[in-house]
């Protein structure tokens, strides 16, 4: 697992409150249990503080999947090692 | 340069029915409203009876002001009215009130239409009015039922909205006290995010705006009730906020140490402890008051102004930051000095 990877688990197990949560790209807010409007604004407060970067409000809400936050962190110069 | 002028006085009243915890654990399920509580710090809210306008909450508050604090009804040249929720399209609901009240024939009177930023909107309209020489007594009011646009089973603002209304008498003050200035702002490009969009002039009410859909989280609502979109909303304000602080606070050539009181519109808990964090302000410097009361819109910064004026926490000469967000999207912060002729709060 890359260290981007390991980040962005621990990042939900710790906002979702499941420590055996396995992440997948695929995965969206609509399978994720516990993934609904108010673990998503933790979710985009803990991505901006874990990364250093800044996402726009319509960002916050067109995020709905993992691959979704790889790709706008991937966007503001944040990528998988 | 014109007239220097503040808050002279302030109070609010509140919807008359309690919409408990429990109430709700039975309609949403114990474990939704646990989660609701923890995230929005909202336990009971209080909402307006069926057939109660944000106009009579209002008039409440105006009477309450006015009567505890001996105001000469004639001496108030202007009253404004915020509201989302008038009595009519027309005529405004301000001419309404300037009636109920009793006020002269040669006092003016008009509505504000905003949401949750309404407040330091009409302050500042307020403030303006006096500094002009316009007029020399404003009297300020705010009034919503909001919860009469949510529908009952919209687990996500059920839970948040109460109703409440609010008056502010605004006059003169002494050349270096009340409003030292304004910040205001606001994204259009949000407007969807917060919005009843269906009920006025660009799509009337209609069978089809009357429609229930039931969202994916388990929401129910038409096109004529209020929507919300929290991750957007609640991205919106932590946003704004700090950005707004630091803006006006430059503008008056003051730091953040120089604030005596933090007052935030009353979102949610998690939003406002979040915004003190980050703004890194000390626990004593703020005040909330959202717990028993829920988010009542543009009324929550008069009422938690006016519990913390109660609380001891506002006193002649300390410096008072207040920030307004909401629909819109829309925002509004201001600085003042708070004035050595304020009356002091009236009892609860």
């Amino acid at each position: 697992m890359s260290e981007l990877n390991e980040r962005l688990q621990s990042i939900f197990r710790d906002i979702l409150e499941d420590q055996d949560l396995t992440i997948c790209d695929s995965a969206t807010s609509d399978e994720v249990p516990g993934w609904d409007s108010f673990a998503q604004v933790k979710l985009i407060i803990a991505m901006e503080e874990s990364f250093g970067v800044t996402f726009t409000m319509h960002e916050a809400v067109e995020i709905k999947s993992v691959a979704g936050f790889k790709n706008a962190l991937a966007a503001k110069g944040v990528t998988a090692k | 340069m014109g007239y220097s002028s503040g808050i002279l006085a302030a109070d609010y009243s509140l919807g008359s029915e309690l919409v408990s915890y429990e109430e709700l654990e039975q309609r949403f399920g114990a474990e939704a409203m646990k989660k609701v509580y923890s995230g929005s710090g909202i336990r009971n809210r209080r909402v307006a009876a069926k057939g109660v306008c944000g106009s009579d909450l209002a008039f409440e508050a105006a009477e309450r002001l006015l009567d505890s604090r001996k105001v000469d009804r004639s001496s108030i040249d202007l009253v404004i009215h915020c509201t989302q929720s008038p009595d009519y399209f027309v005529p405004s609901t301000a001419c309404l009130l300037h009636e109920r009240l009793g006020l002269k024939k040669t006092c003016g009177a008009f509505d504000i239409n905003l949401s949750c930023s309404q407040y330091v909107y009409g302050l500042s309209v307020a403030h303006s009015m006096i500094a002009s020489g316009i007029a020399s007594t404003v009297l300020l009011l705010t009034g919503d039922t909001v919860s009469h646009s949510v529908h009952p089973c919209d687990r996500a603002l059920v839970p948040l909205m109460g109703d409440g209304g609010s008056a502010t008498l605004l006059g003169r003050t002494g050349e270096h006290e009340g409003f030292l200035g304004f910040e205001l702002g606001t994204d259009g490009s949000g407007q969807d995010y917060l919005k009843i969009p269906a009920g006025g002039y660009r799509n009337p009410a209609s069978q089809e705006t009357s429609l229930e859909v039931t969202d994916a989280d388990g929401n129910t609502r038409s096109r004529q009730n209020l929507y919300m979109n929290g991750a957007a909303v609640f991205h919106f304000a932590i946003s704004v906020v700090p950005k707004t602080v630091n803006r006006i606070l430059q503008k008056l050539g003051l730091r953040q140490e120089d604030i005596d009181l933090f007052l935030f519109h009353q979102a949610n808990q998690y939003m406002l402890d979040y915004l003190v964090k980050k703004l890194r302000i000390a626990p004593e410097k703020t005040h909330f008051h959202l717990e028993n009361t829920g988010n009542t819109s543009g009324s929550t910064l008069p009422i938690v102004l006016t519990e913390a004026c109660r609380a001891g926490k506002v006193k002649p000469g300390a410096l008072i930051l207040m920030i307004v967000f909401g629909a819109g999207l829309s925002w509004a912060a201001t600085v003042m000095r708070w004035p050595e002729n304020a009356m002091s709060a009236a009892s609860q």
